[in-house]
């Protein structure tokens, strides 16, 4: 077939398309291309400063009783490589990979919310920059990646160097949960047509799993953080024993993000090398449904694998059994997977290039920390060499070689598309063999200092106790390895003077390969029509198909032009179904995120007016981005008559689909919250012996009664309307929405009476903390279903446009459904705080 | 116009069986958290012994992934018939997801059955 397919030469559409132009044009662009490049070079930049404190670490431990360093350094070195790595390097750089690659892949033009893209990007940026700022001052995080309590809580690490740490990493995970947002819509609605979700590319469905988990994994942390950053700030109990907080409590919800958090980390690494394996072998997967099988369900295992972190914590035998076996078990899947990658090698005749290369070496690494880890999830194993070099070895034969390796496969892999050249063969094999041999060397040695009784995370160790030679080949390798590094960038920077190259150089079957190289911003004028999982190898042609689809994707092509248009499709038939507006270019995304890493940076220096100032930026910021009058106007009645005729909507303004996705994600996210403060509250009550506390006196029940009553009267009256049409039924929605809204109102009230009968506050003990923060998040849930409320109620009265209807029909069911979720909420909160207690 | 699988459906042949696992871990991991105490004494919960709830809880999370996993195979059988235009891919994947979890929630049923409750 002939390439590059389905760009234009449309000057209007190459125009709407085109980035914003300008001095300043870079601080509004939005759109995937410009931001997923933006992701993968700030990504990058961090996997540099993180390899070079490692460089700086390594040296130190190169000799015993070295002294290039303070302990107080290395440990700052220690907590800020590990952080950098895994928060802003590998999720960042794989979701900007996503973000860039996603829609060429699905065939598609864009991602959802182009301007949500923008934000994820500052805020990961600032999140990150806050989090450096630290070293500014010299008072860089020096609680280890993974900040135990109580080191790092108020009375143990009473400096500022915990909340660089807390607040920075609030912004930057705020930023991968957007993403993944973003990205799992865009996998389940926006795709090319005939692409059924058994033919997504496997790095997408990667993807899907790894950005689902990311929704719940990074809410427990964030909380997590919350928690600690409360207690640090404001005096709460949340983590003092004392008064009857836990530090388990933070290893919890430390450890049930952070071990899905490998998983979020290698999913998607494991996407990438099944995408590469049949290009090279020239050969599909031997088993597709396979491999999917064993991306959702290790996605779904990693959930309960949290405590094999904890095992030297002491818990019963029979909860280490639990943890343990499923720490075996998930290895099941993650087998599955080698051996179809090992069957499609077999099957294939193995083209031996460089991102080839790079895939072989992940196998032989991974399989070895793959199996460390099994080893590691036996508890009794565990108990002899937890927290010893050991345990560093497994970690970065995981992480190394497990996710950085296939990562680099992905560059090379994909350089045509990101930057439109090959990379350098020759130097391309220097880079794998230097890495592959400095990689084994650094961390081999590690295993066996490990086994000698080396401890992690100490800044040296004694002459004489068999250690030295260890660590100085370990030394030698980690330069090696990073010469490694070197010679990748070096050949990054000789292929950007090459020409550019085809559009599809290594004879790929994935769509993103049928645009030039590299892509046009749009991707595809003319979408694909898919119809099978290796198009590029399957069809003569893309555009071919029945004859409706052709007429579709034609007529798509023909209009809109001056606006930019996304593209939903079904997502089981893979039809189309509408088409919508794509938010242009715009200053708010870095406004926004300017306002709120203000208002988190001044929160470390305990400036709240400032702290303040950010919240009212970033709120206005907000309200401007809302602002819907730059929508588009061009219409085309005859078009938009065929589209209709097709059962394709054409909305100018967001797409209803995809606001109904959007409610549904972000009402999980907001039941994963109230799960979490649920746990912490049930945690913590058993671990006290007297719950709530002698002196935790609950007044006022008969007003919180009452409010439950009206909460529920108010969510029977929302839910009667579900009977009433927009059409017929237009005032009595009204009056039922403002009813309830008014019920609402007044159950918020009495809730809020009878909590100032409450006779202890937020500091008086962990009762007292949770017990507040489950208050607050009663009526942020409340307000929120509020505001819903009164946006539906806004458009019902006021938008009688009748190409907006559709517009307000999702609205008034998102405004239903934050009612269900708020009441759930409520009943929930109300069953802990004032009948659980009796219950028990 | 064929007739297809209700799309709930499909979503539910597809996801059941893995949150059924998850629950049914979370549900075992609270229950000995909250009757075990680290030095292996059993107080029970709600009066009965944690490991008779464990063993009940077992068999019914069994019995449903089992249930969802046959349901899985129906809907696949179904959605075949109107594939390609429909996909059967959901059904399909969810029925190999259900062989595995409940195979899953049996395996942890293991331990239990040789260390006891606590
Ligand atoms: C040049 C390559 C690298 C070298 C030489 C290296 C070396 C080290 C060293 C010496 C430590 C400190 C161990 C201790 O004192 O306990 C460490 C910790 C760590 N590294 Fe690396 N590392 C490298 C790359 C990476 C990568 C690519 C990742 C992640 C993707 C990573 C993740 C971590 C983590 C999570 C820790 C633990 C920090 C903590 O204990 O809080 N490292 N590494
Ligand atoms: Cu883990």
């Amino acid at each position: 077939m002939s390439l590059p397919y389905g760009s234009s030469n449309d000057d209007t559409f190459i125009e709407t398309w085109k980035s914003a132009a300008g001095p300043f044009a870079w601080l509004r662009a939005v759109n995937n291309s410009p931001i997923g490049k933006r992701f993968l070079v700030t990504g990058f930049a961090f996997f540099l400063i993180g390899g070079i404190q490692a460089l700086f670490m390594r040296l130190q431990l190169a000799k015993p009783e070295n002294n290039l360093m303070s302990p107080e350094l290395y440990n700052q070195l220690m907590s800020m490589h590990g952080s950098t790595m895994l928060f802003l390097f590998v999720v960042p750089i794989l979701e900007g990979l996503a973000t860039l690659l996603a829609p060429s892949m699905l065939g598609t033009r864009d991602l959802p919310f182009p301007r949500l893209t923008a934000f994820a990007y500052w805020a990961y940026l600032f999140g990150g920059v806050l989090m450096y700022s630290s070293f500014l001052l010299g008072v860089a995080p020096n609680g280890g990646w993974f900040a135990y309590v109580p080191l790092t809580g108020p009375e143990f690490s009473p400096g500022i160097n915990m909340d660089f740490w807390l607040l920075g990493l609030e912004l930057a995970e705020a930023s991968g949960i957007i993403s993944a947002f973003e990205l799992i819509i865009a996998v389940l609605a926006m795709r090319a047509p005939g692409m059924t979700l058994g033919r997504i590319p496997v790095f997408l469905w990667a993807m899907l799993v790894a950005s689902s988990m990311i929704l719940f994994a990074f809410m427990t942390v964030l909380i997590a953080s919350l928690y600690l950053e409360l207690d640090r700030k404001l005096g709460t109990a949340f983590f003092s024993p004392e008064l009857g907080g836990s530090t388990l409590l933070w290893q919890h919800l430390f450890w049930f993000f952070g071990h899905p958090e490998v998983y979020i980390q290698f999913l998607p690494a494991a996407g990438i090398v099944s995408m590469i394996i049949p290009v090279f072998c020239r050969q599909p997967l031997v088993s597709y449904t396979a491999v999917v099988l064993a991306l959702v369900s290790t996605g779904v295992m990693s959930f309960g694998l949290w405590a094999h972190h904890m095992f030297t914590t002491g818990m019963p035998d029979i909860t280490a059994s639990f943890f343990s076996t499923m720490s075996i078990v998930v290895a099941i899947p993650t087998g599955l997977q080698f051996f179809v990658w090992i069957a499609t090698i077999w099957r294939g005749k193995v083209i031996w290039k460089t991102p080839m290369l790079f895939v072989m070496g992940f196998m032989v690494n991974f399989l070895i920390g793959g199996l460390t880890g099994v080893m590691l999830g036996v508890a009794p194993f565990d108990w002899q060499v937890h927290d010893s070099y050991f345990v560093v070895a497994h970690f970065h034969y995981v992480l190394i070689g497990g996710v950085v390796f296939p990562l680099i496969a992905g560059f090379y892999y994909w350089m045509p598309k990101i930057t439109g050249k090959l990379m350098g063969e020759r130097l391309g094999r220097w880079n794998f063999w230097l890495m592959f041999v400095g990689f084994n060397v650094a961390f081999f040695p590690m295993h066996l200092a490990g086994f000698r009784g080396m401890p992690r995370r100490v800044y040296t160790y004694i002459e004489g106790i068999g250690l030295a030679n260890y660590n100085l080949i370990s030394t030698l390798g980690a330069f090696i390895f990073a010469t490694g590094i070197l010679v990748f960038v070096l050949n990054f920077l000789a292929s950007l003077r090459q020409p550019n190259t085809d559009p599809n150089p290594w004879g790929a079957y994935s769509l993103e390969w049928a645009t030039s190289s590299p892509p046009p911003p749009y991707a595809f004028l003319t979408l694909p029509i898919v119809k099978g999982r290796y198009p590029l190898w399957e069809q003569e042609q893309l555009d071919k198909g029945d004859e409706e689809t052709v007429d579709m994707v034609k007529t798509l092509a023909s209009w809109p032009l001056s606006w930019q248009a996304g593209v939903v499709t079904d997502v089981f038939t893979g039809r189309l179904r509408e088409v919508f507006w794509l938010a242009n270019p715009s200053y708010m995304p870095i406004t926004l995120a300017t306002g709120l890493a203000i208002s988190l940076g001044a929160m470390i220096f305990d400036s709240y007016w400032l702290s303040a100032l950010g919240l009212v930026i970033a709120l206005i910021a907000y309200l401007v981005w809302m602002n819907p009058r730059q929508r588009p106007t061009e219409n085309d009645k005859t078009i938009e008559e065929k589209f209709k005729r097709f059962g394709v909507a054409v909305y100018r303004y967001s797409s209803p689909t995809i606001a109904r996705w959007s409610l549904f994600l972000t009402m999980g996210i907001a039941l994963t919250t109230l799960g979490t403060f649920l746990f912490t509250y049930f945690f913590l009550s058993t671990n006290t012996p007297v719950w709530p506390p002698e002196s935790a006196k609950l007044g006022g029940w008969t007003a919180a009664v009452l409010a439950q009553l009206f909460t529920v009267s108010g969510l029977v009256i929302v839910a009667w309307t579900q009977r009433y049409s927009m059409a017929g039924g237009r005032t009595k929605l009204i009056r039922h929405f403002a009813i309830a809204s008014v019920l609402d109102f007044v159950a918020g009230g009495l809730q809020i009476w009878a909590y100032s009968q409450l006779s202890f506050s937020w500091t008086s003990h962990a009762y007292g903390s949770i017990f507040y923060l489950l208050a607050a998040f009663q009526l942020f849930m409340l307000i929120t279903a509020l505001v819903m409320a009164s946006i539906a109620l806004f458009r019902l009265n006021f938008n009688h446009d009748p190409a907006e209807q559709e517009r307000v029909q999702v609205t008034v069911e998102n405004a239903r459904r934050s009612n269900y979720v708020m009441l759930a909420c409520w009943l929930a909160i109300f069953f802990t705080l004032y009948l659980s207690p009796h219950l028990m | 116009m064929t007739v297809v699988p209700a799309r709930t459906l499909l979503w539910i042949s597809f996801i059941s069986t893995p949150l059924l696992w998850l629950l049914h871990f979370l549900l075992a991991y609270l229950i000995t958290e909250g009757s075990c105490s680290a030095a292996g004494e059993n107080t029970g919960i709600f009066g009965a012994s944690s490991l008779t709830l464990l063993y009940l809880l077992t068999f019914v999370f069994v019995l449903a992934s089992v249930f969802f996993t046959f349901l899985a195979f129906r809907t696949s059988k179904q959605a075949q018939k109107t594939a390609p235009s429909y996909d059967d891919f959901l059904p399909k994947l969810g029925f190999t997801c259900g062989l595995l979890f409940s195979f899953v929630v049996l395996l942890e049923f293991i331990p239990l059955a040789i260390l006891g409750a606590c």
